[in-house]
């Protein structure tokens, strides 16, 4: 039997957002129950999905994917239902399902008002965010991308800490400006196209012009059609990552939303420019990409060194991880400009180890919060010896963030400095820097709460219950489990990394078609 | 060898200490005491009992095959365009050394722990802590990839940290196990980018295949020195020596045990270990080869001169430590590499012997670590100090002490290789630093255990407890007689010198196909003068220290004014370095984040958001002006535009 | 039989109803003058759009006067409706009078 799985994957959690309309208000027990359970149904199926993976793809092509669905959508415009799942999507989509369950059952274990809704806007959104990584027609990915905003602003509105109203306004308006960006250039690219058609496989290898545009009158020379068409998107993206100096949404919404939120949020949602920029950016303007990637790959290095510096001197735990998050995401950012096998698997390997420690992060500084009653990292310390549990988890997230060799991030870091490297060793020294940066503020974080003479605050407090260390297992244990035995990862992801810089150096760089006779230029149609 | 053999050893001697540090993370506090004491201790027996039989394994192996790899699981691999890891262990002489001297003298620390911890409630985490270090010491030098030196690397790094910051509860232990994780990873961050550098050149990270590839970088071209260059910084960062070495006496904040088997025996001997490992690649860049010879012999001076003024007595042992680390690094900087080896060995085993005695007269007085509140302590602990003055013989080069062998012997080689004068002056220096050897082991000894106690403390101190001394006894007894020992037998069996049997064993990994034979051997006459000078210098040291901390004529104070006041100062503030690093990058930095924080974040980063914001809200305040809500208005801007409209479409199109 | 010869007329025709409309709706106050004269101007564009499809020789001109015809229908059912509320409220009938939703 033929099942559409990918629709199946995107059909369960908005089916049950609209089941759940049906349980009373009052039933929490049935609601955190019934939410737990299509979260979990969710993950079955996307985990099983990726375990079926393997090194070959089912379909042919320059991009080829292994799970893929194509139906007609809107004929007249060329927007069309494609769906595909590869080796680069597959593990975010894992963490996707992943983050999403983590984040209902730290729900499920907590009070909350307006509970309801919150599950419903909740599973509204693992839909869209998995429509994100799944869509192949670009209509379709920027349905998702802005219909993403709609339950997440309910969320991060009506819940969270006072200031939540003006940091949610700030990111909303922030991520929309970027989005519109975008979807001028999603139309501009289907004008270009051949195909009249928003589908990525038709518009692959960059097919926009690449003359420059000279304003009229003045006579000035400005970028080409693609290299606007590009810097378009990568507004969106590095919005959403987010790339410093775009970063200024972050650090407020961070701090205002609760911790369920920030799993998924901080866990995922930020993960997805990076996927666009993997997904979109490389395959659809390989020409301004090579242009652009000195800038681009600039502007990494300055959010690592940035956000760690940044991390080194806030005092507020959320703060001090929403900072360390623009640090690490940095990395991300930098092994995607690389364009090389090393620094963008790297990359790959990254969002998926960023999404499981920022998550372990979020949940231990909720959980130290809870117990003290403040965030002020100078009004705690000496944890450790009361407890002593939470200390060990604590522990090994803060190794795992600071890129500790032999844990998770290590892997992903160690390629993506490879990778800038390669592209020139500037930028692998600099992201070197922001290395040692990373351990002094991981240091001062991990020994700031645990070490020293326990303070007034801290006196009595009780260590973890078992259940809360229970939610945090899984998660130190994939630290682990990922930095030693790596391949599952990489293997998967491999091959569609492969096929996305092919598709990225196949366009020969715009001085190249000056210089290299026409009958030897080959590759691009 | 068999490779499946050395996969199986490798694996057995690797998990043992890991499985202990699980058990004792994980289940040690809700063990009783004695069976976390057995797991922690029993590990390592364990491991020892496995490198015994790596040792055979090496030993027994026909010539021609000393060195296997055996690869467990393959760690990443990218495939084309990317790089990959295996997860590989080489079996050789140099590893098996190793790992004897890490499993041996790591075992007789931890049995002396189980006594000095006695009264600790933490005593499951220790010993976790503990098992975690010599686990990753081991895979450290059993690797066969370069990112798995480096995981290795890091996790001894981690290890020590844990340890330094076992106490935590002491603002300073925190603060010390912070700078010296730190600095690891700056270690660190240098040995990847060398890692870079030489994955790109020759296409492979396993340590096997980059010593194949050796040959493809030009001799002494820029590249190689780079490489080289950079993986010294490594190793000067996990050795603590100049510029990267202010973490070491800090690190003396953890357990004295910790001490004892981290920051003396094993974990700050891994640069040499690094260096001599990648000696294929050192032999082709004479310059790096230079930097880190003058780097050695340089903190080797430095190290010494502070060592004479702490009055801290597991800092005095800190730097003395520095000090000889240094001499073994000269000595891989001049291609003395089993040179450098066999004082490793030694080392661990003197350097070990002196902290465990040091942490007998520490627990006795109560954690009193001030040498000038000591004293006298030789009447109530009788054995502890005949132990010491092992140690410390051994240390100062004394005649037939371990330590002899192999340090004279070090500087003898010193002598055989470099341009011009420099091998000349390069041992002058050592003889030098000989002298201050001397010098500060005996005053240490003389202020620790003669004199008069100063303190009512040393009259209630009684002899430590056997657990304690036992190892410490050991240990004594090798460190003054294994030397001699092994030394008649390398005459009567072999007909050589010790030195030249350790050479020979230790040839299969340091000759190469690229360095040809081995690079300097010692020739009869040099190794007599060496011995004969080297002594000389050691025992004028020590005759000095004699009279003037035993004897204490002429008052050593009296001394201390007679000397250019500039070298004290430099001395007792351990030259100030400290305090230049704080100035030139810790507060930098700070005050950087902090201006950050204050100023950039709020007026540039979030200034040009606002700044669009309010260009926004400044349009919309000007456009309500024409909001009149008169219909009529709005009309009116309809045709007017439309009219426009009608007039550019006319303009454009006749044009 | 062929529109060339009218077409020009036609158009001035649509102009001059345009004008008409336009100024009405600018000068006069009375809600219901002002939707006549609304009207006038969709009449004005109707008489374009049916005279430039005979001129083109294509059926869209008309098509897009009968959806043209349907919209002032609704437009007026809706405009109708609310100046019936205005003057229930016992409001005068003044356009000018009517700006409460400026601010």
């Amino acid at each position: 039997m033929n099942i559409p799985w990918l629709t199946v994957v995107l059909c369960i959690p908005i089916g049950a957002s609209l089941l759940l309309q049906l349980i009373p208000r009052t039933a929490a027990t049935l609601l955190k129950v019934f939410t737990v359970a299509a979260t979990a149904a969710t993950a079955v199926v996307v985990w099983s999905l990726v375990a079926g993976m393997n090194g070959t793809s089912q379909s042919a092509g320059p991009l080829s994917f292994h799970y893929e669905e194509v139906h007609s959508w809107i004929p007249a415009i060329g927007a069309g239902y494609h769906l595909g799942l590869d080796g680069i999507s597959a593990w975010i989509l894992a963490l996707n399902a992943g983050v999403f369950l983590l984040a209902a059952v730290l729900i499920s274990r907590r009070d909350t008002e307006r509970l309801k809704l919150f599950c419903g806007l909740l599973l509204l959104t693992e839909t869209m965010t998995a429509g994100v990584l799944l869509s192949l027609d670009l209509l379709l990915f920027y349905l998702f991308w802005e219909g993403m905003l709609i339950p997440l602003y309910f969320i991060l509105a009506n819940y969270g800490n006072e200031n939540r109203g003006r940091a949610t306004l700030k990111f909303i308006i922030y991520t929309v400006a970027g989005s519109l960006l975008m979807l001028v250039a999603i139309i501009a690219l289907q004008f270009a196209g051949h195909h009249g058609s928003f589908d990525i496989t038709a518009l692959l290898g960059g097919q926009m012009s690449r003359t420059p545009l000279v304003i009229p009158w003045v006579n000035i020379s400005t970028f080409s059609p693609e290299q606007w068409a590009f810097l378009a998107f990568a507004a969106a993206f590095a919005i959403k990552i987010p790339m410093v100096p775009f970063h200024t949404w972050l650090p407020d919404l961070y701090e205002s939303a609760p911790v369920p939120v920030l799993v998924f949020f901080a866990g995922l949602v930020s993960k997805l420019g990076a996927y666009g920029f993997i997904r979109f950016g490389l395959t659809l303007f390989p020409d301004a990409v090579n242009t652009f990637k000195w800038f681009f790959a600039a502007l990494a290095v300055l959010s690592i060194i940035y956000g760690a510096l940044m991390a080194l001197s806030e005092t507020d735990l959320k703060r001090i991880v929403a900072y360390s998050s623009i640090s690490h995401l940095g990395f991300i950012a930098l092994g995607i400009f690389t364009l090389t096998i090393n620094g963008i698997n790297g990359a790959v390997i990254q969002i998926v180890n960023h999404g499981i420690i920022i998550a372990a992060l979020f949940i231990i500084v909720g959980l130290v919060e809870e117990r003290t009653g403040t965030r002020d990292i100078r009004e705690l310390a000496g944890l450790e010896k009361r407890m002593p549990w939470l200390y060990a988890f604590f522990l090994v997230a803060t190794l795992a963030g600071l890129g500790m060799p032999g844990m998770n991030s290590f892997v992903g870091e160690f390629s993506i400095m490879l990778g800038a490297f390669q592209l020139h060793p500037v930028y692998a020294v600099a992201a070197g820097v922001g290395v040692v940066i990373a351990s002094w503020y991981m240091l001062r974080l991990h020994q700031g709460l645990m070490h020293d003479p326990p303070q007034p605050r801290t006196e009595k407090v009780r260590d973890i219950r078992f259940g809360q260390g229970l939610v945090l297992l899984p998660l130190t244990a994939l630290m682990v489990l990922i930095g030693v035995f790596p391949r599952p990862v990489t293997d998967i992801a491999r091959p569609s990394v492969q096929q996305a810089v092919a598709i990225a150096e196949s366009a020969p760089p715009a001085t190249a078609l000056v210089a290299v006779p026409a009958n030897s230029s080959s590759g691009t149609p | 060898m068999n490779t499946s053999a050395v996969a199986v050893l490798g694996a057995l001697i690797l998990l043992f200490p890991l499985g202990g540090a699980l058990v004792n993370a994980l289940a040690g506090p809700r063990l009783p005491r004695s069976t976390v004491n057995l797991v922690g201790t029993l590990s390592i027996l364990a491991a020892f009992v496995v490198a015994c039989l790596m040792l055979a394994q090496v030993v027994g192996a026909p010539g021609g095959a000393k060195s296997a790899t055996a690869h467990l699981w393959q760690w990443i691999d990218l495939g084309r365009g990317g790089f990959s890891v295996g997860v590989d262990l080489t079996l050789d002489p140099l590893s098996a050394l190793m790992v004897m001297v890490i499993t041996g003298v790591g075992f007789l620390i931890h049995v002396y722990s189980v006594g000095y911890m006695e009264h600790d409630s933490g005593i499951a985490r220790f010993f976790s802590y503990m098992n975690l270090f010599i686990f990753s010491m081991l895979l450290l030098v059993l690797a066969g990839d370069l990112v798995i030196l480096i995981i290795g690397w890091a996790l001894v790094a981690l290890s020590s940290y844990l340890l330094i910051g076992f106490w935590y509860e002491r603002p300073s232990a925190v603060l010390a196990a912070r700078k010296a994780f730190i600095t690891q990873v700056i270690g660190d961050v240098a040995l990847v980018i060398a890692a870079f550098l030489i994955v790109l050149r020759v296409g492979t990270l396993s340590i096997p295949g980059i010593f194949a590839a050796a040959g493809s970088f030009p001799s002494s071209g820029l590249e190689i020195t780079v490489i080289c260059s950079l993986l010294a910084v490594g190793a000067f960062a996990k050795s603590a020596q100049f510029p990267l070495h202010t973490w070491l006496p800090d690190a003396m904040e953890g357990p004295t045990p910790v001490s004892a088997l981290i920051h003396a025996a094993t974990m700050v001997t891994a640069g040499v270990y690094l260096i001599a490992r990648f000696h294929p690649l050192f032999d082709r860049a004479p310059v790096a080869q230079g930097m880190v010879a003058c780097v050695g012999i340089g903190t080797a001076l430095m190290a010494g001169v502070i060592a004479l003024s702490q009055v801290d007595i597991k800092r005095v042992i800190a730097y003395s430590t520095m000090s000889q680390i240094g001499l073994m690094i000269f000595a891989v900087g001049i291609g003395a590499y089993s040179a450098a080896m066999y004082h490793f060995a030694a080392h661990a085993l003197f350097k070990a012997l002196l902290f465990m005695a040091a942490g007998n007269v520490i627990h006795a007085l109560h954690d009193e670590q001030d040498i000038r509140l000591m004293g006298g302590v030789a009447a109530r602990m009788r054995r502890t100090e005949l132990c010491f003055l092992s140690g410390t013989f051994a240390l100062a080069g004394i005649p037939f002490f371990v330590g002899f062998f192999s340090k004279e012997g070090l500087l003898g080689f010193g002598l055989t290789n470099g341009p011009g004068a420099i091998p000349w002056v390069l041992y002058l220096v050592g003889l030098g630093i000989n002298v201050l050897t001397g010098l500060y082991a005996f005053r240490l000894w003389a202020t620790v255990f003669r004199g008069e106690p100063q303190t009512a403390r040393v009259y209630a101190a009684h002899e430590a407890p056997t657990v304690m001394l036992g190892p410490v006894a050991i240990l004594a007894v090798l460190s003054a007689g294994l030397g001699l020992v092994l030394g008649v037998w390398a005459l009567l069996i072999h007909d050589n010198f010790l030195i030249g049997v350790f050479a020979r064993f230790l040839s299969p990994v340091f000759t190469t196909p690229t360095s040809g034979a081995l690079a300097v051997d010692l020739s009869t006459w040099q190794a007599v003068v060496a011995g004969v000078a080297g002594t000389v210098a050691s025992l004028a040291g020590a005759g000095l220290a004699a009279r003037l901390w035993l004897q204490r004529r002429p008052e050593p104070g009296v001394v201390v004014e007679r000397l250019p006041r500039a070298l004290p100062q430099l001395s007792y503030n351990r030259f100030y370095f400290d305090e230049i690093y704080d100035a030139l990058l810790v507060r930098p930095t700070i005050s950087l984040a902090r201006t950050l924080r204050k100023v950039v974040e709020p007026r540039a980063m979030d200034g040009w958001v606002r700044l669009v914001a309010d260009a926004c809200s400044e349009l919309g305040v000007w456009a309500r002006d024409y909001q009149t809500g008169l219909i009529r208005d709005y009309a009116s801007y309809m045709i007017a535009a439309a009219g426009l409209f009608v007039v550019l479409t006319i303009v454009l199109v006749s044009r | 039989m062929n529109a060339g010869g009218n077409f020009p007329f036609l158009l001035g025709l649509a102009a001059f109803l345009f004008s008409v409309g336009a100024l009405g709706v600018l000068i006069r106050r009375n809600p219901i003058v002002v939707f006549m004269c609304i009207e006038l101007m969709l009449n004005a564009v109707n008489i374009v759009f049916v005279s430039y499809g005979r001129f083109l020789n294509s059926e869209e001109g008309q098509v897009f006067a009968f959806m043209v015809i349907v919209v002032a229908a609704a437009e007026v059912v809706v405009g109708l409706a609310l100046i019936t509320q205005v003057f229930r409220l016992g409001r005068e009938l003044d356009v000018d009078d009517l700006d409460e939703m400026r601010e």
